[in-house]
């Protein structure tokens, strides 16, 4: 396994590194690793990097790369919104591997914004033919519900609480809801994503999902405890979308004891391992 | 802007280069980088310290350490005498890249005492800035573990008499005993032609590391400029820090060094 820094895109703005394995195979799929929020291609708790080693240690090629204005990319110099342009340099880095390694098809993997660009830019260039989302877009069921609120339903406490204590936390959520939690930090002095993540319309996503999936296009989503207020069941991606007819496309892991960023080390294996198996198992 | 893997073949690093905008100066800036989610928080300053640098003609390199960030190795490899050979490595680095002999340190946290502990030992550095250092690697230890008591959703796994993860960054027994013989104030002698200690707060403790910088360094300069330091928070949605004040007294304080030295004959300009 070797490792190379790379430049490329339409102004040669974006900063990736490849991950090459010792064998290098051009009819596999190479794994394109997206950014989440600003975090830098390294990724949260690391995971990026040992995701890609551990790929290329199966005999996968992958990139890991910034998009403009991330990390070690340059800022991006068009009108365009983030979300505008990050599913275009995903195609852009599919170009670059495409011709200088010969390289056709391609999984695409993101965590959070990251799962939103991989299922964004998969819709848009046919070479992908598998996406891996962890904490993706997700939409409460009536089983979500239900497992929300029976197991609090069954206490005395909760019924006590929520007369008597009805009101701060609505009040409570009305301040969550209002200001993020940034540690005490002014936001001159804090950058934030300048993508805000608001979930599109279920309908909007349901008929991309079967767009992919009608293009055969292989689906693994990975959620963890940390997505909780609209994920909590191992099946509730099917319940989402029930016009989709997945077949074997469809592969979900669930962590409910897992956090957003992935920081509990057996969950890290969890997802390393899952992600390396399932890609092998694409070929 | 350039990244690169250098050093050994089998254990390669990480770094980034900045070119100076001209007219460039013959003095080369090395980031060392804090540790763990204080790493993966700190980046985006640490790239805007370089580009800043890079407006008055400084050669500017970012590296990471081994088993950190892009660089080889395990999370749990991690030792701090490997890191500051990895300093001294990227001196050597920065000097190949921008064809220049004055280097200057500036780290963050746990990289500037290794940065400063290096500077001990190495008199070839011509300045080094310590950003919110703790005196010593224990020092840091404490700091981290209190840290943890306090917010224990930030400890994933282990405990903190013994191997835990901090922020989902493995902090092991080998890197604890490591960082544990790393004590700036049992240094003999700082040989780097000066140094300054820039904190985000007042503090006991960083005015002592002050005193003994002072009474064993030819040049030192202390300054408080209050900023936000909390580079282990983990908010949910992916902030990082960019603490504005800290970051225009570091390039402040090489501007203005700069001046001083322009107007001097033996400058090194």
């Amino acid at each position: 396994m070797g490792e190379r820094c790379i430049r490329f895109g339409n102004s040669n703005q974006l900063n990736g590194v490849l991950a090459v394995p010792d064998e290098l195979n051009a009819d596999r799929p190479a794994v394109i690793i997206l950014n989440s929020g600003v975090m830098h291609h390294v990724g949260a708790c690391r995971m990026s990097v040992r995701i890609a080693r551990d790929l290329a240690k199966q005999g996968f090629l992958s990139l890991r790369f910034d998009h403009a204005g991330i990390g070690d990319s340059e800022p991006h110099k068009g009108q365009e919104s983030f979300e505008q342009f990050a599913p275009e340099e995903v195609i852009q880095a599919m170009d670059y591997l495409q011709k200088r390694v010969g390289v056709k098809r391609f999984v695409l993997y993101g965590l959070c914004s990251g799962a939103d660009m991989s299922y964004e830019a998969a819709l848009l260039d046919e070479r992908a033919i598998g996406v891996i989302q962890i904490d993706a877009y997700a939409y409460r069921t009536r089983k979500f519900y239900w497992n929300y609120y029976w197991p609090r339903m069954q206490k005395a406490s909760v019924w006590k609480n929520f007369v008597s204590n009805r009101l701060p936390v609505i009040l409570k959520m009305k301040k969550k809801l209002s200001s993020r939690d940034t540690g005490d930090v002014s936001s001159e002095d804090l950058e934030m994503p300048s993508y805000i993540r608001v979930f599109p319309p279920q309908e909007q996503i349901e008929k991309g999902i079967k767009k992919l999936v009608d293009r055969k296009v292989a689906l693994y989503y990975i959620f963890t405890g940390g997505h909780n207020e609209c994920f909590n069941y191992q099946g509730q991606v099917v319940d989402m979308f029930p016009a989709v007819n997945f077949g074997d496309r469809l592969t979900v892991d669930y962590f409910a004891d897992c956090s957003h960023i992935i920081k509990e080390p057996h969950r890290q294996l969890d997802v390393i391992n899952g992600i390396t198996q399932w890609v092998t198992q694409l070929v | 802007m350039k990244s690169f893997f250098f050093g050994s073949s089998d254990q390669p690093l990480y770094g980034v280069y900045h070119p100076p905008k001209s007219p460039a100066k013959k003095e080369g800036v090395l980031l060392c980088y804090p540790f763990g989610n204080e790493y993966m928080r700190a980046h985006r300053a640490f790239r805007q310290v370089a580009l800043l640098l890079n407006r008055y003609g400084y050669h500017v390199m970012r590296f990471d350490y081994f088993g950190t960030g892009d660089s080889a190795g395990e999370g749990d490899e991690v030792c701090a005498h490997t890191w500051i050979k990895n300093i001294s490595q990227a001196v050597d680095e920065l000097r190949a890249q921008a064809n220049i002999s004055t280097i200057s340190l500036v780290g963050l946290r746990i990289g500037a005492t290794l940065a400063a502990w290096m500077s001990a030992n190495r008199p070839d550095i011509r300045r080094v800035v310590l950003w919110d250092p703790p005196l010593s690697g224990e020092h840091y230890i404490e700091n981290i573990t209190s840290y943890l008591r306090e917010s224990p959703k930030a400890q994933s796994a282990g405990s903190l008499d013994g191997e835990f993860y901090m922020n989902g960054f493995p902090v092991t027994s080998t890197f604890k005993s490591s960082l544990r013989e790393i004590d700036l104030e049992k240094v003999d002698t700082f040989r780097a032609g000066e140094y300054f200690l820039v904190v985000s707060d007042t503090s006991t403790e960083w005015d002592r590391l002050a005193k003994t910088i002072e009474q064993k360094a030819e040049k030192m300069n202390y300054q408080v400029a209050k900023s936000p330091g909390n580079w282990n928070f983990v908010d949910d949605f992916g902030g990082v820090l960019i603490p504005h004040a800290i970051i225009q007294a570091i390039v402040g304080w090489f501007q203005h060094l700069d001046q001083s030295v322009e107007s001097t004959p033996s400058g090194d300009q």
